[in-house]
């Protein structure tokens, strides 16, 4: 019964597409970052980590393939509410320029190369790093 | 408008949108931003040429992080000669230093805090709520100060701050020097958060106003002969409340002021907004100013803007604005009255 065999792989074989995981990630100690609201640090209302350190906001940018997904997560389903509310910000000197990523490489750099960094990743980091959240 | 006025703004554009062809410049802690409006009013009385089609400011924003502790900031915005005198002006230009977590100075030319829409909303029409500034601002409100400014933000869990200015003044302003009778206005603010999404703030500001018949904000008096030189001491508070959340966006701005031989004048705007969706609002708004003993520096009586508009952007890039409008100015011997259709295009890029 071939047919009945090849029916039931495609029941039991997830042939949709996966949706896609956004990831939080911080290079800050699990016990110092998971306090925080994730929303509160990408809208710029929550400027500190525990410790006194500024966080130095990560955001995807228009090159990314998060940057939508971005939006949708913090700004009421909008990228450009986002770019639009980070670009008042800076314009107003309320808040320092944030940095741009275009790629996950672009991300892990800059958590490599600031510990008060946090960014956006389609994948999942290093172990020596720590996910913040896992958004679906 | 000439065509290198035209051309220098092409330039500007194309220049800015290219470095932000991804929206904000990736990687580097810098940041570029070119800002223009066009506006057009029409009214049910008489309109001028000028009126049907204004080319407003175009602002340049660069920000950039100098350290962990130095930051940068410069606003310059260009308007042709035909709308006004001073093309070329340096709205903001300054140097800042973050003093810890949440206290900072800053030295140089700045927007005064005394209340959340001057110290928010600054030359980019592209952010404004509404088509124009409340009407505050172009009779009572210092929009400029050139000096040193202490400030903090974000300190305890009502995220309360404050500002003190010591600046040059309105009269130094005016007349292109900086700091030429010393220091001579000092502005304070304070506020802080109720809730998230709420904040509450208020401010002073103190000037002496001298030589006040020459200063912009003077409103000519019918009057006898020359005057002697007059300088006056300035006393401006205000009141800020601003709440917005993904819904609703509130905004009041109140304050009252006098001259030394005043009484006292008052402002009011109160804007409230209904978000349809992030890029859709609409809204409405009243705004007064009124004088009712100016002395000798403000012209007695009223003007008022009451409106509803709709906002829409187009993108990160691009915002449209219509308001209709019951525009009354009873100042001095011109009373204004009428209905006004406004729009405006404002551009960020």
């Amino acid at each position: 019964m071939p047919w009945l065999v090849l029916a039931m792989a495609l029941i039991c074989v997830d042939v949709t597409a996966a949706a896609a995981d956004l990831f939080v990630v911080t290079a800050q100690p699990s016990q110092l970052s998971t306090s925080l609201d994730i929303q509160e640090i990408m809208t710029g209302r929550t400027r500190k980590w525990p410790d006194g350190t500024p966080i130095v906001v990560a955001l995807p940018s228009k090159e990314s393939p998060y940057f939508e997904d971005a939006g949708k997560a913090w700004f009421d389903g909008s990228a450009s509410a986002m770019q639009r509310h980070w670009l008042r910000l800076v314009f107003s000197g309320r808040a320092n320029v944030p940095i741009y990523t275009k790629s996950d490489e672009e991300a892990i750099a800059i958590l490599e190369a600031n510990p008060a960094a946090i960014v956006v990743m389609g994948i999942e980091p290093p172990p020596t790093f720590n996910v913040m959240a896992r958004l679906n | 408008m000439n065509k290198v006025s035209v051309g220098l703004w092409a330039v500007c554009a194309l220049a800015t949108s290219n470095l932000q062809a991804h929206g904000l410049m990736p990687g580097a802690q810098s940041q570029v931003n070119f800002f223009v409006h066009a506006d057009t009013i029409q009214r049910d009385g008489e309109t001028t040429k000028r009126e049907e089609f204004t080319l407003g400011e175009a602002a340049l924003f660069a920000a950039t992080r100098l350290s962990d502790r130095w930051s940068a900031l410069t606003e310059i915005t260009y308007q042709p000669a035909l709308y006004r005198g001073d093309t070329v002006k340096v709205e903001r230009l300054q140097l800042r230093y973050e003093m810890s977590e949440e206290q900072y100075f800053v030295i140089g030319k700045v927007h005064t805090p005394m209340n959340f829409w001057n110290d928010t909303y600054h030359h980019g029409r592209f952010f404004f709520p509404t088509i124009s500034r409340p009407l505050a601002f172009e009779r009572f409100i210092p929009i400029h100060d050139i000096g040193l400014r202490w400030g903090g933000r974000e300190m305890g869990d009502q995220k309360f701050f404050f500002d003190v200015v010591a600046g040059s003044g309105i009269s130094a302003e005016s007349e292109h020097e900086f700091f030429g009778n010393g220091i001579n206005a000092g502005t304070v603010s304070a506020g802080f958060y109720p809730t998230d999404d709420w904040l509450l703030q208020i401010g002073y500001y103190r000037d002496k106003l001298i030589d006040q018949e020459s200063l912009p904000g003077h409103q000519a008096h019918m009057q006898m002969g020359d005057m002697e030189r007059v300088d006056l001491d300035y006393d401006l508070w205000a009141m800020s409340s601003h709440f917005e959340n993904s819904t609703y966006k509130l905004l009041t701005e109140i304050s009252i002021n006098r001259t030394e031989d005043s009484d006292w004048n008052y402002s009011v705007f109160q804007y409230a907004g209904y978000k349809f969706s992030p890029d859709l609002t609409a809204y409405a708004y009243y705004d007064v100013t009124s004088v009712e003993d100016g002395g000798i520096h403000f012209v007695a009586g009223e003007e008022s803007r009451m409106g509803v508009g709709l906002s829409y952007f187009f993108d990160a890039s691009a915002v449209f604005k219509l308001e209709l409008i019951d525009h009354e100015k009873d100042l001095g011997l011109s009373p204004e009255d009428g209905i006004e259709l406004r729009a405006q295009l404002a551009v960020g890029f």
